[in-house]
C-alpha cells in the first residue's frame, strides 16, 4: 500500500496540475488551495488503505471543491476573486463558471490536464460516452460565450 | 474561441502555492483514526468549520437518500430474488460471452467516433472564423493561422476516418456472433438457465450493458430482470426493444418483471443522459 512519504511524492508530482484544474473549476484561489490541502491531508490519514493515491486525491479534491462551491459565500467574495487572478485567466474562468459543474470539470480535465476520457469518466463516476457528450456541449457553449472576442 | 487547449492554458499563468506545509498542519491537527474512504469524507471527531459542516451534511443526506432509494427499489416485486447464478458453460454461453465483448468493443469505437466528429466540427468552425476574420487579403500572420487551422482540420479528419474504419471493422464480427448465436436457439437445454437475469449498467470496458446469461426462464407472471446501475453519478435507463421500461438513479438496483413476453429474443440496453445520435448497440436476451 502507500505511506505518507509516497503521498508527499504524489503531491510534488501532481499538486500543481491539480491546483490549476481546481482553480479553473472553482474560479477561486482559496477554494482551490483548500481542496488540494484537504484532499492530501485526508490521503496522508488514509495512506495505508489507498492503492492509487494520485487518482484518489484527484477524486477527493474535486468532491471537496464541488461541496465548497455549493456553500454560500460571504458577500463581496466575487470581486476579491477577480482581483486576485492574472488578467489573462479572468475571462477564461468567468466563461467556465457559466457551464454546469460536470461539463466544466470534464472540459478542464480534458483540455487543461490532457486526461483521457476513460480516466475522466472513472474519476467523475460517469460513462465515458457521457464525458464525450459533456465535452461536446461545453465546447459549443464556450464558443457561444466567447464568440470571436478571444483568440 | 482559439484552440481550447491553448485558451485554457492561460490558467497556468497563475502560480500555484506550495501547500505541503498546510497539508502537514491539517494532518497533525487531526485526531487518529482517519477516514479510509473518499466517499465518507471529513475527519471523525474533527471540529467542523462552516464549509466542512456543509460538506458533511451534504454527504450524510446523500447517503441517506441513496439508502432510501435503494430500499425502495429493492422492496418492489420481485425484490427478494437471490443473486442470479451464472449458468454453467454451454455453447450458447460461450457465444454469449464473445458477443458481450464484441458489443463492448463496438461501443467504445462508436464513442470514440462521436468524440472525434465533435473535434472535427470544432476545428472546422475555428478555420471558418479565422478565414472570415482575415478577409480577402490576409496578412502573413493570418495566413500562418489559417494554415495551422487547416492542418488541425486535416488531422482531425484523418482521425475520424480511422475511427469510422474501426467501427466498420467491428460490425461484421458482431453480426457473425449474432448469427452463430441464432443457430443455437431456441436452447435445447433451457432448464440449465436461471430465472433471473442480471443486467449490469457499467463502466468496466467503456460504459456498457452486461447480461449475466444469454437465456432467462420466465415465470408465470413474466421474465425477471435485476438491473444494477454501477455508476455513482449517472442515471441509467433500462431499455427493452427500444422502449425505456425503468429509470435508475445512480448506484441503485431495480428488480423488473417483463410480463407477457412470448418465448424468443428481446433486445436489452442500458442507456444514459445522452443525445439521440448516440446509438448504442443492444444486447440480445432469449426469454424461454
Amino acid at each position: 500500500m502507500t505511506d505518507a512519504s509516497e503521498i508527499e511524492r504524489v503531491y510534488r508530482e501532481v499538486g500543481d496540475r491539480l491546483w490549476w484544474a481546481l482553480l479553473a473549476y472553482t474560479g477561486d484561489r482559496e477554494l482551490a488551495s483548500d481542496a488540494v490541502a484537504e484532499a492530501f491531508a485526508r490521503a496522508v490519514g488514509a495512506a495505508d488503505t489507498i492503492r492509487d493515491p494520485a487518482a484518489w486525491v484527484w477524486r477527493v479534491a474535486f468532491r471537496v471543491a464541488t461541496a465548497s462551491l455549493r456553500t454560500p459565500k460571504p458577500t463581496g467574495r466575487e470581486a476579491e476573486e477577480s482581483y486576485e487572478l492574472e488578467e489573462g485567466a479572468i475571462d477564461v474562468i468567468q466563461a467556465l463558471k457559466r457551464l454546469p459543474d460536470r461539463q466544466r470539470a470534464v472540459f478542464i480535465l480534458f483540455y487543461l490536464d490532457d486526461q483521457p476520457t476513460a480516466w475522466i469518466a472513472e474519476l467523475l463516476g460517469m460513462a465515458p460516452a457521457t464525458v464525450s457528450v459533456h465535452l461536446h456541449r461545453a465546447r459549443r457553449r464556450l464558443r457561444e460565450i466567447l464568440g470571436d472576442d478571444d483568440g | 474561441m482559439a484552440d481550447p487547449r491553448e485558451w485554457i492554458s492561460r490558467v497556468k499563468a497563475e502560480t500555484p502555492p506550495d501547500l505541503w506545509s498546510e497539508v502537514q498542519e491539517r494532518t497533525d491537527s487531526a485526531p487518529s483514526g482517519r477516514v479510509t474512504s473518499p466517499a465518507l469524507g471529513g475527519w471523525p471527531g474533527r471540529p467542523a468549520g462552516p464549509r466542512h459542516a456543509a460538506l458533511m451534511t451534504g454527504v450524510a443526506a446523500g447517503i441517506l437518500a441513496l439508502m432510501l432509494v435503494a430500499v425502495g427499489l429493492r422492496s418492489g416485486p420481485p425484490g427478494d430474488e437471490p443473486p442470479t447464478p451464472t449458468p454453467e458453460p454451454t455453447p450458447l454461453v460461450g457465444v454469449h460471452r464473445q458477443l458481450e465483448r464484441a458489443l463492448s468493443d463496438l461501443w467504445i469505437a462508436e464513442t470514440n467516433r462521436f468524440l472525434l466528429r465533435s473535434e472535427l466540427e470544432a476545428a472546422q468552425d475555428e478555420l471558418t472564423r479565422i478565414v472570415e476574420d482575415a478577409g480577402a487579403t490576409p496578412t502573413d500572420a493570418e495566413r500562418r493561422r489559417i494554415e495551422a487551422a487547416q492542418q488541425a482540420v486535416d488531422a482531425n479528419a484523418r482521425s475520424l476516418h480511422a475511427a469510422r474504419a474501426e467501427v466498420e471493422h467491428l460490425r461484421p464480427g458482431v453480426e457473425q456472433l449474432r448469427e452463430l448465436r441464432a443457430g443455437l436457439l431456441p436452447p435445447p437445454d433451457a432448464q440449465v438457465y436461471p430465472e433471473v437475469v442480471t443486467v449490469r449498467c457499467t463502466g468496466d470496458g467503456e460504459g456498457g450493458t452486461h447480461l449475466s446469461t444469454p437465456v432467462v426462464r420466465a415465470r408465470a407472471d413474466g421474465a425477471r430482470v435485476r438491473v444494477v446501475n454501477l455508476f455513482p453519478n449517472e442515471r441509467a435507463y433500462f431499455v427493452v426493444d427500444g422502449v425505456v421500461v425503468h429509470e435508475l438513479p445512480p448506484a441503485t438496483t431495480a428488480d423488473v418483471v417483463l410480463p407477457g413476453r412470448p418465448s424468443g429474443d428481446v433486445e436489452i440496453l442500458c442507456t444514459y443522459d445522452e443525445p439521440p445520435e448516440f446509438s448504442r448497440p443492444s444486447h440480445p436476451l432469449w426469454i424461454s
